[in-house]
């Protein structure tokens, strides 16, 4: 046990020094347990390459996998702290031939091990139980009381009474059997293995899926074995810590064992799909971990999230440190803003004094004609420098259709005039500001030339396309129609 | 990339369609009025464009809808708004805006028990205070600045931190394409007047 684990644990620690501690704390707290284990671990984690392969991407799932939704009863997948059991249980058996004979791989160990894991029977039967608590002398554990409420002959263990006190069960016979003097116990292991030979041959076709996961389902485990009676409290909580990203933000003790299940259980069902709307938080020493201080933690870290885009967004802001003075620019930003757009208000309706932007058109060819070379030298650096955001692009020296043509071409940084595809969508685009302007059509023919003069103009810098770019531009276009439309 | 392109193409179709009905209001007003309209427009055409990207992309454009119903509010908006809107648009923002009286109502409601329990506050205030006084300060400063955030984000009132800054942000990105597109108006609009 001592020595197979940190063969594992390099590739695993990469993704999670979470993991990692109730690796350290597992090692500190199982190194009296398990000493005649370390034999037959040792030679299951024979193959440390395919360990090592397999176990940083089913860690990291494992990590991931933490859904916040709650149902993880009904499933008769085998979740990890059952496999564990089961291949305690083995070791406690002495099967080591059985281990080292299924081959150098660990994936059919494994697999061989998983159909001996479902025990779910045993597991839900509340006196068995109650008897392995009893056996384990941890009643300190929190789901300990729940779990007579279990429901017997489910699959699923419906909270992590059971699973702990079985997994404390097995630290507890791991100390005892070095001197096999608790008749109780033997008992018990007689009872784990006698369904589970039972069951190895029902369930060997389900547990094909689930041999694939195996590490990452070990390492769950682990992790969870870790807990020792003297540590419980404290890395149950940091686990719950790691889970407890749920919208509710509902965290109690014996949600902690759920969450550390629900993580393998989720490494196991990991080919479907990882649920991703969820934000990953976890107690560090020393924090709080109570579900309001972990709420509030997850509401602090969106809010610092949002400022930090605001910081990008608003100007001058990046050097800035403190909440209260980047709020300070953002409220300076908006005002300056929302004032701009008054004076522009103002600029317009005394420039413009119908606001007859009928004869939009009729200003428009005058002025690409004086924007061309400003056009294209605004355009093109813009386009090469690669501006971090998207609205980041400065108003260009142009008409205002002209505007927003080359800011579309900014932001597909590819028309390709040569293409015929593209003549297209200047056609349609004219066409759209024809709608929206009632211009004559004779205008709008002349307008058309001035454009795609414009247009033939960039020909020559700009000599990369994709068929798609245009397609998408045309596309775009068609919904401005469609809006337009409305 | 692709998608603030056409954000701001279908904001200008907007921005056109209303200064074009704001033009056909506004051809006996004064300057003053004019401006107004101009204001009310383009604030319209702003709020009507997000909230189409809005339907477009599940995101809240809340602050697009308070903005529609502050215009609403007042009654001489009301031509003007159901000619860029439509009748049945100008319904929906009136009875938001009415919504939103409820809403003010509530807040006031809100905030008189807030002031009712104020003494268990303040004793808690004051304890915080006697023990980080600085932390309690850079709160206060946070709160006051989050206070005029949301005087200055339509909508935002009833907002709380996370929620006013995606807001905030949202109304930041309108309010500059808005700034952008009016300063280009303005500059296809100068030669006329030379």
């Amino acid at each position: 046990m001592n020595c197979g684990p940190p063969d594992q644990l390099p590739p695993a620690s990469a993704p999670s020094c979470f993991l990692n501690l109730n690796w350290d704390q597992s090692m500190a707290a199982a190194a009296g347990a398990g000493d005649h284990l370390d034999p037959a671990l040792s030679s299951m984690v024979s193959s440390p390459a395919s360990n090592s392969t397999a176990a940083p991407a089913t860690d990291g799932l494992a990590l991931h996998g933490i859904s916040p939704q709650p149902q993880y009863s009904g499933t008769p997948l085998s979740s990890p702290p059952k496999l564990n059991l089961s291949m305690m249980g083995q070791f406690h058996h002495y099967a080591p031939p059985q281990v080292g004979g299924t081959g150098p791989g660990g994936l059919p160990i494994l697999e061989n091990l998983m159909p001996m894991g479902h025990l779910d029977q045993f597991l839900a039967d509340p006196g068995f139980a109650e008897r392995a608590a009893r056996l384990s002398g941890f009643d300190g554990c929190p789901g300990g009381s729940g779990y007579g409420g279990a429901i017997p002959g489910q699959f699923g263990l419906p909270d992590g009474g059971p699973v702990s006190a079985l997994k404390e069960l097995e630290l507890g016979n791991g100390r005892d059997e070095s001197s096999v003097s608790d008749p109780a116990s033997a008992s018990a292991e007689m009872a784990l293995k006698g369904p589970s030979d039972g069951n190895a041959k029902k369930r060997k076709a389900s547990g094909k899926g689930k041999a694939k996961d195996g590490p990452g389902s070990t390492a769950a485990k682990d992790l969870t074995k870790g807990e020792s009676s003297g540590k419980r409290c404290k890395s149950a909580d940091e686990s719950n810590g790691a889970d407890d990203n749920s919208a509710k933000g509902k965290a109690t003790q014996s949600n902690s064992e759920n969450g550390g299940k629900k993580q393998g259980k989720d490494s196991t069902s990991k080919p479907p799909e990882p649920p991703k709307d969820y934000i990953h938080v976890r107690a560090r020493r020393g924090e709080a971990t109570d579900s309001h201080s972990l709420a509030e933690r997850v509401r602090r870290e969106k809010i610092s999230q949002r400022m930090k885009l605001l910081q990008d967004l608003v100007p001058g802001c990046n050097k800035v440190v403190g909440k209260a003075v980047m709020l300070d620019e953002i409220i300076n930003y908006v005002q300056s803003l929302q004032r701009q757009v008054e004076f522009l208000s103002m600029k317009l309706a005394t420039v413009n004094p119908q606001l007859d932007f009928n004869n939009l058109p009729n200003l428009l060819p005058k002025d690409i004609h004086q924007s061309c070379g400003p056009l294209q030298n605004s355009h093109f650096p813009l386009e090469t420098s690669g501006a971090p955001l998207p609205y980041l692009n400065q108003p260009h020296q142009g008409n205002p259709l002209g505007c927003s043509l080359t800011n579309g071409m900014d932001n597909q940084s590819s028309m390709h005039p040569l293409d015929p595809a593209f003549c297209r969508p200047m056609n349609s685009q004219h066409q759209f500001l024809n709608g929206v302007s009632d211009a004559a059509s004779q205008v709008g023919a002349f307008w058309q030339d001035d454009l795609q003069s414009v247009v033939h103009m960039d020909i020559g810098q700009s000599q990369e396309i994709a068929a798609t770019s245009s397609n998408s531009y045309n596309g775009s276009l068609q919904t401005v129609h469609m809006k337009m439309e409305l | 990339m692709h998608a603030p392109s056409k954000f701001k193409k279908a904001f200008m179709a907007q921005l056109l369609l209303s200064l074009r009905a704001a033009g056909q209001a506004s051809k006996s007003m004064g300057i003053r009025e004019r401006r107004d309209a101009v204001r009310l427009s383009s604030d319209v055409a702003m709020a009507m464009a997000s909230a189409a990207r809005a339907r477009a992309a599940p995101r809240s454009a809340a602050w697009a809808r308070a903005l529609v119903a502050r215009h609403a509010a007042e009654r001489r908006n009301e031509a003007l708004m159901r000619r860029i809107m439509g009748g049945a648009g100008y319904e929906m923002a009136a009875a938001a805006a009415r919504s939103r009286k409820g809403e003010r109502s509530r807040r006031i409601v809100r905030r008189s028990r807030r002031v009712c329990s104020g003494a268990g506050r303040k004793r808690r205030s004051s304890l915080t205070a006697s023990g980080c006084s600085a932390m309690a300060a850079a709160r206060r400063m946070v709160r006051a600045r989050l206070q005029v955030l949301r005087s200055l984000v339509p909508g935002g009132e009833g907002l709380r931190g996370f929620s006013l800054l995606t807001e905030t942000l949202d109304y930041v990105v309108c309010l500059r394409t808005q700034v952008e597109l009016m300063q280009c108006l303005c500059k296809g609009s100068r030669p006329q007047l030379g």
